[in-house]
């Protein structure tokens, strides 16, 4: 318990930290003082407008979006009772990235291509879902191959959508298919959700728990497997939809942060669902901080900066899965 | 006295196969029933139909003298514990963190595990051996050691009823008639229910007050050992040979050739 909240803790100071030096650290050099200026109202209008206008906004989407990738990631595990559960590796991000960029072709505003996102991720989900369920429990082979064809599939979608796309439009488009933080940087709408998000699934941290161990045995204990399963899939999809409206398809996070928040805590859901959030939010400030200065004056979309972070890591848990078997 | 569990003209089918038809049965406090038959005729199915976790073919089921379609998953969970034949656990976990599971129907849904909870669980592990592995990660442990967990997390719910799955799989000879004596023991002292399939005749013989054999096409015979495990009738539900080697002054042995 103590060890939990200490976690806990210290992931709240680490997304603080990758929170306020994502604002002291950029493309343009500003000295600390300067960045410290205009968070009393003074400084010069360039320092206010690089700190205050971009880097602070820009800063807090890379907190929501990492965090909602990180929350999305942890309930689609529960979901399949898999630690390769991803909504990137399992094509959910890909089915949301082709209903957003419908509704941009289509000359729809955002509102219109976050609900089109939400159905291609649901589509996804549930495509997985009844393809990979296998007799009993969730054979990971089968699940990650069906996560696969989803994903190549919505990917052949996406290409046509961008073959279609007008050439003044294409190349922002690649860029935010590739995830990329550049574009929007409206971070109220992605914070409120993932903070409403973890206040609905929180309560249910503990049927999370039972649920982790099989269907038969939370049934067998008084969990309503069904209509909770039915939440996880909406709410899965519903944050996976957000982050991709957000910034794109980025790999990985989902993948990476539930994972290191078990093996730094233990799996009661009571921590990994906050502490998901709080780690998959740092650990995105953190990429797209590096993914801004790493080749400065230019940026990195962030997706190849978690996918440097997120395959080797894959690969790894995957080898590992085939030395306990 | 009122039975725990009761169960009237109940079907339970698999696809096109009825494995039990109109089977009539009550479980009485204290008692200890054992459910025995050959692979695949349905001891788990009529385990799991009675839990209320799979839909009954036929007939009705009560729990406590209520109608079991009418309880919700939280109140049968309170009063009646099952034990799956395989338990999975694919997240990394302590021992003692898998036992205090079983807590979860009692606790309220804002409320955490307190201490009284896992002094419970603790107990449980007691009981089955586990308890100087309570801090270890179930990962760690032997195939034998994950079914005596899987029994101290029942054992944790604490329910009147027990429904448990061939629990004797995977555990070693001693183990085997520590916890038929601990669930016999359970029923006689607390009143509690236990019903229990498994496939060593003479440990069935041993310990249950009464035994259900199930033939797999609809028929389940149910009595005192003595009168179920007749080697003629038991010859014709395994379709081989079935000896029954009688030793003085104790429950008998039961050989296929």
């Amino acid at each position: 318990m103590r060890r939990r909240i200490l976690l806990l803790a210290a992931l709240a100071a680490a997304a603080a930290a990758a929170l306020a030096g994502s604002l002291f650290v950029g493309s343009v050099g500003l000295t600390p003082a300067s960045v410290l200026a205009t968070f009393g109202g003074h400084g010069t209008p360039v320092a206010r407008a690089l700190v205050l206008g971009l880097r602070l906004p820009r800063s807090l989407a890379a907190f929501a979006t990492g965090g909602l990738l990180g929350l999305a990631g942890a309930l689609m595990q529960v979901l399949l009772r898999n630690p390769l559960a991803d909504p990137y590796v399992l094509g959910v991000s890909g089915g949301a990235a082709a209903g957003a960029l419908l509704a941009l072709l289509a000359g729809l505003g955002t509102a219109a291509a976050t609900g089109t996102a939400f159905a291609g991720a649901l589509a996804s989900t549930i495509v997985v879902f009844v393809l990979a369920h296998g007799r009993g429990s969730w054979a990971p082979t089968r699940l990650l191959l069906t996560g696969i064809v989803t994903a190549a599939g919505w990917g052949a979608v996406v290409s046509l959508l961008l073959t279609l796309s007008p050439d003044t439009t294409l190349r922002s488009m690649l860029f935010w298919m590739m995830g990329d933080l550049a574009y929007r940087a409206a971070w109220r709408m992605p914070l409120a959700v993932l903070a409403a998000a973890l206040a609905l699934a929180l309560p249910f941290a503990r049927s999370l728990n039972v649920l982790a161990r099989g269907d038969l045995r939370a049934r067998a204990l008084g969990v309503p497997v069904r209509p909770l399963g039915i939440g996880l899939y909406v709410a899965a999809s519903l944050l996976t939809a957000v982050a991709v409206v957000e910034a794109g398809t980025i790999g990985f996070v989902g993948l990476i942060v539930p994972h290191m928040v078990r093996l730094a805590g233990g799996s009661d859901h009571r921590l990994v669902l906050p502490g998901a959030a709080l780690a998959g939010g740092t650990l995105l400030t953190v990429a797209d901080l590096l993914a801004r200065t790493v080749i400065a004056p230019r940026a990195l979309p962030v997706g190849v900066v978690t996918a440097a972070i997120g395959v080797p890591l894959f690969l790894y848990l995957l080898l590992r899965s085939r030395e306990v078997q | 006295m009122s039975a725990l569990l009761a169960c009237r003209d109940l079907g339970v089918a698999r696809g096109d196969r009825r494995l039990v038809e109109g089977f009539d049965f009550a479980l009485a406090p204290g008692e200890f029933v054992g459910v025995v038959g050959p692979n695949g005729v349905g001891k788990s199915s009529l385990l799991a139909t009675l839990a209320g976790l799979l839909p009954p073919g036929a007939g009705t089921i009560e729990l406590g003298g209520s109608d079991l379609r009418r309880l919700s998953r939280r109140d049968i969970a309170r009063q009646l514990g099952f034990l799956p034949q395989d338990t999975e656990d694919p997240y990394p976990a302590t021992v003692l963190e898998t036992a205090l599971i079983g807590r979860h129907p009692h606790i309220g849904f804002w409320r955490w595990e307190s201490a009284a909870d896992a002094a419970k669980a603790m107990a449980a592990l007691r009981r089955v051996g586990l308890a100087d592995m309570a801090g270890r990660q179930v990962a760690t442990l032997s195939g034998g050691e994950r079914r005596r967990l899987a029994i101290a997390t029942l054992l944790t719910q604490a329910p009147r009823v027990h429904l448990l799955d061939e629990p004797l799989e995977a555990l070693d000879l001693g183990y085997q008639a520590r916890l038929l004596r601990l669930f016999r023991r359970l029923a006689r002292v607390t009143g509690a229910g236990v019903l229990m399939s498994l496939h060593d005749l003479s440990l069935a013989a041993r310990y249950a007050d009464r035994l259900v054999l199930l033939d797999g096409h609809g028929g389940a015979e149910t009595g005192t050992a003595a009168g179920v495990l007749d080697p003629a009738r038991l010859g014709r539900v395994y379709g081989c040979r079935i000896r029954r080697i009688d030793v003085p002054g104790e429950t008998p042995l039961f050989r296929a050739d």
